[in-house]
């Protein structure tokens, strides 16, 4: 009885050790703690990749589309002319998205040559950027994603968070993302991007070259004058008459009052016609960077009796050709400025009284303003 | 009764030995295995230090004579607005692999951690690595993206780009 029970102790010892072991033993809970873990970081590089797309990849291949799209609209008005306003926005969108323009490409392997041929949009318009991130996506990183191409929405705007040197794109679009272990459906994203206009042409200039480009008289083929220099001066500096010259190069400055924006010259300008209040610009014009000499001054083109401001001198906006009755149908010449020479910078060159107002140049006691004097 | 005592000693001693060999097979059973969460997030860290910080950012806190600089200050750096990222990618598009691989050694050496070792690969080719890849790493994780980026006129890209990391 005695060894029996000492037996029985010895086996309920044993048992009580076993038990022990069994519930110190690793159990399948701590694999799929490792497992979370891992999954955790799979969604994390997944969201990293979603706020790439909003963040990123979208503004990106935006603004791209919309720099080449307003190249494409500028060289469109220098072959074809003047868009509508009502169109630009359409054409503008449809450039964008697809690279075509009522349908045709601007490709010159569109067929398209006599009116674009420029090519700025191949492989950049933001269809062909979509399919592109769908593709990498998918192959890369095995992500489903889908936009909604026929459902994006892009808008063109210049206002006061662009200012006259800046053009804004505007997009709403729609898309999912399928990354398995979570998905995302965005759904109408606005974002916006913005571009400097620095360097593109002044559709005024460039047309108006294109369609006096055969006439005689010592024309300059020189297409980077119409060119888009912004001047380092702000409009409280412009009584610096010497700064603003520099030298013959035509920089543009800002004109808040009565100036077209840089989007505006892409319609025709006539009247009734309203001034951009946030982004309108001029450049002063130097008809000996332009090639203009006493042949083409003459009265058959129309400049000799023009203010020597672009939006003045290629349109009726301005004196003598505005109807407004009362307004000052004078033009001065600018003392030392102003010469009758015609290989001299700034030959024959007058404004008119608005303008000679807004630069404060009327009468600032070391360049005085005088009536014209006819160089002819 | 002293020979049930001499019983109960013996007892208590193989209850004791019982516990203690149980002890030792509970505390030494424990399998090594590699930490499979460091290595993913030091992948997913190692690509973002490359990918979000600017070429200014990272120069603002480099010395005068680092790589870096070296780099901005002879012209082969313009843009400092891109990220360190997109720099290797241009280099590479380029054909100065070695540059990429500078920049991108000039960020990780900072973080670098003895017992990992980390890889950057920019379209399957290897550009930087802080120590060789070998078939018996211990785990190996890996975090992935694609970069595009833009010039006046274009988009590149999408370009792949992949970090590994791995415990040595």
């Amino acid at each position: 009885m005695k060894g029996k029970k000492g037996m029985f102790f010895t086996f309920m010892a044993v048992l009580i050790v076993s038990a022990l072991l069994f519930s110190f033993a690793p159990q399948s809970y701590v694999s799929v703690k490792q497992k979370t873990g891992v999954i955790q970081a799979r969604v994390d590089s997944s969201n990293n990749y979603v706020e790439n797309v909003k963040g990123v990849y979208l503004e990106r291949a935006l603004r791209v589309a919309s720099h080449n799209a307003i190249k494409s609209l500028v060289w469109r008005v220098n072959y074809s002319g003047y868009i509508p306003e009502a169109n630009v926005q359409r054409n503008f969108s449809e450039l964008v998205l697809r690279g075509t323009m009522d349908g045709v490409s601007v490709d010159s392997s569109g067929g398209c040559e006599a009116c674009i041929a420029k090519d700025f949009m191949i492989d950049s318009n933001l269809t062909y950027s979509l399919e592109k991130i769908e593709n990498a996506s998918r192959d890369f990183l095995k992500i489903e994603t889908v936009f909604e191409k026929d459902t994006i929405k892009i808008e063109l705007f210049q206002d006061n968070t662009t200012g006259p040197w800046q053009v804004g794109a505007r997009m709403y679009i729609n898309y999912t993302i399928e990354a398995g272990l979570a998905n995302w459906t965005i759904t109408r994203q606005n974002l916006s991007t913005r571009f400097s206009i620095e360097g593109l042409h002044n559709p005024l200039i460039l047309r108006s070259r294109t369609l006096q480009g055969g006439a005689t008289g010592g024309w300059h083929d020189a297409s980077n004058v119409s060119k888009i220099v912004v001047s380092n001066l702000t409009e409280y500096e412009y009584d610096k008459m010497s700064s603003i010259l520099e030298l013959g190069n035509m920089t543009y400055m800002f004109r808040y009052d009565v100036a077209p924006s840089f989007l505006q010259r892409l319609s025709p300008l006539v009247v009734p016609f309203e001034p951009s209040e946030c982004c309108g610009m001029e450049v002063l014009i130097n008809p000996n960077k332009l090639g203009y000499n006493s042949v083409a001054l003459t009265a058959s083109y129309g400049y000799r009796d023009k203010s020597y401001v672009d939006w003045c001198m290629y349109t009726l906006l301005c004196p003598p050709d505005d109807p407004i009755p009362t307004a000052v149908h004078q033009f001065y010449n600018v003392s030392g400025v102003s010469t009758c020479r015609e290989q001299d910078n700034f030959f024959a060159f007058k404004l008119d009284a608005n303008t000679l107002a807004y630069y404060g140049w009327e009468n600032n006691g070391t360049q005085n303003a005088t009536q014209r004097q006819p160089c002819d | 009764m002293k020979k049930r005592g001499y019983f109960f000693t013996i007892d208590a001693f193989i209850a004791m030995g019982v516990m203690v060999i149980g002890l030792m097979l509970v505390l030494f059973s424990h399998t090594y295995t590699p930490y499979q969460e460091q290595t993913t997030v030091l992948a997913n860290s190692n690509l973002k230090d490359l990918s979000v910080p600017t070429i200014k950012e990272v120069n603002a806190n480099s010395g005068y004579m680092s790589e870096l600089n070296t780099l901005i200050r002879n012209g082969n750096i313009t843009q400092m607005d891109n990220t360190i990222l997109e720099q290797a990618i241009e280099f590479c598009l380029t054909g100065r692999e070695e540059n990429a691989s500078v920049i991108v050694g000039e960020v990780w050496t900072s973080v670098e951690q003895e017992q990992y070792g980390t890889s950057l690969w920019i379209d399957g080719l290897l550009i930087f690595d802080t120590a060789t890849e070998n078939p018996d790493s211990k785990f190996l994780a890996s975090s992935k993206m694609f970069v595009i980026g833009y010039n006046a006129t274009h988009t590149w890209g999408p370009i792949n780009v992949e970090v590994r990391a791995w415990q040595k």
